[in-house]
């Protein structure tokens, strides 16, 4: 295994962690020793094994389309650091999300 | 001139109506005060368990098999990771590698006949997201944003097409038969202006000597647009602009663009993420969907009639194609002509009336044939009233005006108007005498080989009975009574 450090500096900021230089470089070695490491499950062999989607052996369960009662406007903003006209003030969008 | 290929896919999304959210009991209504619908589960607070809406899962399932695709009897969700501040938990419960259906195909109709076939790759479940008010006149000079998260949860599918459109027209014209097919399974609102129904168009162009794969093709993805008509502005916008940069040998950056309405132009809202930058992974707190035989035979037996067989059943009728087409495009106008076709034989003439007249008034007042103020029944008397020749064509159209205004049967308008054919030989000829009696000159012009001067006698005799003589009868008589006085001339 051999992690690039642009490969961090990616994942960084997908993640919205800023790494300065140094950081990136410390980053690497240790997140490459962790995946390193990982790499003992790749000597079993898995070809007769389904992949495991979920670890409980349940279906999904389905509810009934019935409205129920939503939170007060108050209790739905409280933790909200800013607000105007009942809704959740954010700062100004930057380039780089998506949608 | 280098010679393209137009490659155009479609991503259309579209909120089911549902009563509750897709994975809470928040009401979906449209239009609510901001941030009233809204509970744990779809504010993103931890330790919240998501459960998943059964109806949610009937209307995707008839979805999909309205647009001929296999349901898998097996599929899952995963999280879609991206922040952005409409995204509450940071990432959005969708379905990747393992969609609910996949293979379908909508065939898209011209001219009453069958253009040809789209394939629909695959449909998903996924959650819609908030609402985000921008505090400016656009998000790149906004201070700042306001969010609702009303529609964060709301149920959505997603219901990817195969590049195999190409043009715009064509484009076009799927998105038109795709709402159509849903609009008779009656799962969304499919109001493209409010959102229910949104489209994301995947436009390329493929040079004729491009030997690569289709995926690689640089390709624009021109973002939420808000009717069909702009979907098919916004990709012979972008069809031009990319012929354009690649004859002048420059290359097509892979982006996302927007629509602007005003000017029909798209820009450029930022270059594309890697689809593998969403990190995907199997949602943890969803088992997988296990769909059974039995539940998509039920669903399969609910559902509505085809499409194709509603045009068989208009064609059958005698409607031309292009009529066919309009009438199909609106749930309320096919209703109304069955019902006004079960009490009128003559189709033709019920849809004749329905897409001119009625059309005209309805448009002209905001409503639609679902909402008419005249009924079918009400159609169906005015159109006995001409068949029996009490009314002309022309002084009909005077009466559907004064049904549409004062809500009163075509009979009781016809009476208070002092409407109604003249069609009495005799109270005719008693005109026409009167007629012939004050203008001789002009009857002597007519009888000296002057035929247009009958013209002007028509005239008058149309004017004393106030336009209800009938014009046959009127020409006949005055012929006659014309002879009559040559004869003893």
């Amino acid at each position: 295994m051999s992690l690039s450090q642009e490969q961090v500096k990616h994942v960084a900021r997908l993640a919205r962690i800023r790494l300065e230089s140094e950081d990136a470089a410390r980053m690497t070695v240790h997140l490459d020793a962790v995946l390193e490491y990982m790499t003992q499950l790749n000597e079993l062999n898995t070809d007769d094994i389904d992949p495991t989607m979920h670890v409980i052996p349940l279906t999904m369960p389905l509810r009934d389309d019935q409205v129920r009662t939503s939170l007060p406007v108050e209790e739905a903003l409280k933790n909200a650091p800013d607000r105007r006209d009942n809704m959740f003030g954010v700062p100004r969008i930057m380039d780089g999300g998506d949608r | 001139m280098k010679h393209f290929e137009v490659i155009i896919g479609l991503e259309v999304h579209v909120e089911l109506k549902t009563r509750s959210k897709l994975f809470c009991g928040c009401s979906t209504e449209f239009g609510a005060d901001p941030n009233t619908h809204t509970c744990p589960v779809c504010l993103g607070m931890p330790g919240v368990l998501p459960v998943l809406n059964r109806q949610a899962v009937v209307y995707a399932a008839k979805a999909a098999l309205a647009l001929q695709c296999t349901i898998h009897s097996y599929s899952k969700f995963d999280r879609k990771q991206y922040f952005y501040p409409d995204l509450p938990k940071a990432y959005q419960i969708s379905q990747y590698d393992q969609p609910l259906a996949e293979y379908g195909h909508v065939a898209i109709v011209n001219g009453g006949e069958v253009m040809k076939t789209v394939g629909v790759r695959r449909i998903h479940l996924e959650e819609d997201a908030g609402k985000l008010n921008h505090l400016g006149q656009r998000l790149g000079d906004a201070k700042g944003s306001l969010v609702d998260l009303n529609r964060a949860g709301v149920p959505l599918i997603e219901i990817v097409s195969e590049p195999d459109m190409r043009s715009a027209d064509e484009a076009r014209l799927y998105l038109t038969e795709l709402r159509n097919i849903l609009s008779y399974l009656d799962i969304s609102d499919l109001r493209m202006e409010e959102g229910s129904m949104r489209c994301d168009a995947n436009v390329s162009l493929r040079p004729a000597e491009y030997v690569g794969s289709l995926e690689e093709l640089p390709r624009v993805e021109i973002k939420n647009v808000n009717s069909i008509r702009n979907v098919q502005r916004g990709i012979e916008y972008e069809v031009a602009r990319q012929a354009e940069l690649l004859e002048a040998g420059e290359r097509i950056i892979k982006e996302t663009r927007g629509f602007d309405d005003q000017s029909g132009r798209t820009y450029s809202q930022r270059s594309k993420e890697e689809a593998n930058d969403y990190r995907y992974f199997p949602e943890p707190d969803l088992p997988p969907l296990v769909l059974t035989d039995a539940f998509v035979q039920e669903v399969a037996g609910s559902l509505p009639p085809s499409t194709m067989a509603l045009r068989e059943e208009l064609r059958e009728a005698g409607v031309q194609p292009k009529d066919i087409e309009v009438i199909l495009s609106d749930q309320g106008a096919l209703t109304f002509w069955r019902q006004a076709t079960t009490l009128f034989d003559d189709a033709r003439l019920v849809t004749n009336w329905m897409l001119s007249d009625l059309s005209r008034l309805l448009n002209a007042h905001g409503d639609t044939f679902a909402t008419s103020p005249i009924s079918p029944e009400g159609l169906v008397e005015l159109l006995n009233l001409i068949k029996r020749g009490t009314l002309s064509g022309r002084m009909a159209k005077e009466v559907v005006d004064k049904m549409y205004e004062t809500g009163k049967p075509a009979e009781a308008v016809v009476k208070n108007l002092g409407m109604s054919q003249i069609t009495d030989g005799e109270a005719i000829k008693k005109v026409v005498e009167e007629v012939v009696a004050l203008h001789m000159p002009v009857v002597e012009d007519y009888l000296s080989g002057k035929d247009k001067a009958l013209g002007f006698l028509v005239g008058q005799v149309m004017k004393k009975t106030k336009g209800q003589a009938k014009p046959d009868v009127v020409n006949t008589t005055l012929k006659e009574v014309i002879r009559a006085v040559g004869e003893k001339t």
